[in-house]
């Protein structure tokens, strides 16, 4: 009798689940809330076990990269040096130009960009060579991320936060098919769009008036829309290819063990959520 | 007085050992690596629990486990959710249906059926995610994670043997005891 009953739920169970799986699959296609919501969930519940696991991980990396560093000490440092005195020329510039800026606003009487504050997170799982490029971060709603803000890591931008659970939250990487990024040619100013495509580069689409794109030509993210701060590092054209111009993004998600999320409000853009039970007029 | 809940709890621990590594391997497979390009494309190292666990096991690795892993590899990477599910679900299948030509081979043998069941299991993932994003992906990243997969079987195999040999004995009759 038991034996019949195990085979019968055996044999009930693989249609019955693969229906379930389907079904599920197609509410997370059409993007059902009860889907967000157990994506968000999943993401406090998994964020501490797996920072846990990336604590040794990130440990053995930093020991490996510390004896390659010891191997390259002595190259390094001419080249530390050679990039030292380079970069107190740009100090003395950007000095200059600092105070000449600050000129020009006062006289034109410009509207002050906000000032964007940042979180730092560590990066406690990427989901590397499948279908998705994302990362989970270990901070979340408590410490001020929301979804939309924009990540970067030492170089440039590495993505956006698409889901934020309590403690923890989840970031869509560059490369992930989903990502398209606004951004300009940092000579030019020509608008464009940064998409991923699943590769380790991005490719740059609908640059405006047909722009002359040249390889080496840095871009940055442009602030259209109004999620992402303007100016952030994002990568550098590298060559035309299968009818593209191919970019290769500055920041190393591979190697990079902390992030910055940043808390970019435009004022007056985004309405601002009033306070339940909030009295008194409005300005 | 040997009976009692302490035995019994250690026999249910030991039950959901085939599940619980599967899941573990799941989201091991998300730790970064930040050491050369090794993190660059993450083995699917929860499909080598299925297989094997599924050779061995079926009474173990019910199609429930195997549902509960692919759902915990999903909302690990954030990939849609339930594809994971129906990509083991699959492979629990088709490795149920060729058990008899793995149980009791040399190990060569189960290794080289693993090879085959990871790339299919690949191949469906492939074609299941390139509808679900309505987009044709490329291929050359995942036969690289398939081929990294499958070099780690044998350290996984071996310490799935080392479990196996302290799990209880088959209660109940299963379709894959022949």
């Amino acid at each position: 009798m038991a034996l019949q009953l195990g085979e019968t739920i055996q044999r009930f169970a693989f249609p019955l689940l693969v229906g379930l799986a389907i079904s599920l699959t197609m509410l997370s296609r059409a993007d059902h809330p009860l889907m967000a919501a157990a994506r968000t969930q999943a993401v406090d519940i998994l964020a501490p076990v797996l920072a846990a696991t990336s604590r040794p991980m990130a440990a053995l990396g930093e020991a490996v990269r510390r004896v390659e560093r010891i191997a390259a000490v002595h190259e390094e440092n001419a080249r530390l040096r050679e990039q030292n005195a380079r970069l107190l020329h740009w100090q003395a510039v950007a000095r200059r130009l600092e105070a000449e800026n600050r000129d020009f606003r006062a006289l034109l009487s410009t509207v002050a960009e906000p000032r964007d504050a940042f979180v730092t997170a560590r990066i406690v799982a990427v989901s590397g060579g499948s279908f998705v490029r994302t990362a989970l971060i270990d901070a979340g709603r408590a410490d001020g991320v929301a979804a939309g803000q924009a990540v970067v890591a030492a170089h440039g931008m590495v993505g956006r936060v698409v889901e934020a659970g309590a403690r923890a939250a989840r970031v869509l990487l560059l490369a992930d098919l989903n990502s398209r990024v606004p951004v300009m040619l940092e000579a030019s100013r020509a608008p464009a769009i940064v998409a991923g495509d699943n590769s380790d580069t991005l490719s740059l689409m609908f640059v405006a008036g047909g722009g002359a794109v040249s390889p080496g030509e840095r871009l940055v993210t442009s602030g259209q829309g109004g999620m992402l701060p303007p100016g952030l590092p994002v990568g550098a054209v590298t060559a035309f290819e299968d009818g593209a111009w191919r970019v290769a993004p500055f920041a190393d998600i591979v190697h990079a063990e902390h992030v910055r999320v940043l808390d970019y409000a435009l004022p007056g853009l985004l309405p601002a959520t009033r306070e339940a039970g909030a009295t008194g007029p409005l300005w | 007085m040997t009976e009692g809940w302490l035995p019994e709890l250690r026999r249910l621990a030991l039950i959901l050992t085939p599940a619980a590594s599967g899941a573990a391997l799941a989201l091991l497979a998300t730790t970064p690596l930040p050491i050369g390009h090794i993190g660059e494309a993450m083995p699917k190292l929860a499909t080598a629990a299925v297989f094997f666990w599924t050779v061995h096991r079926p009474d173990l690795m019910t199609c429930g486990a195997a549902f509960a892993i692919g759902l915990v590899a999903d909302l690990a990477t954030g990939a849609p959710l339930a594809i994971s599910s129906l990509v083991l679900l699959a492979v629990r299948r088709a490795v149920l249906a060729r058990r008899r030509l793995l149980v009791g081979k040399p190990f060569r043998a189960l290794w080289a059926g693993f090879a085959l069941a990871a790339l299919l299991a690949a191949a469906l993932d492939w074609a299941l995610s390139s509808l679900y994003l309505l987009a044709g992906l490329a291929p050359g990243p995942v036969l690289f994670q398939t081929l990294l997969t499958v070099l780690l079987f044998p350290p996984l195999a071996w310490l799935f043997a080392r479990c196996q040999t302290v799990l209880p004995m088959p209660r109940l009759w299963m379709p894959g005891y022949r």
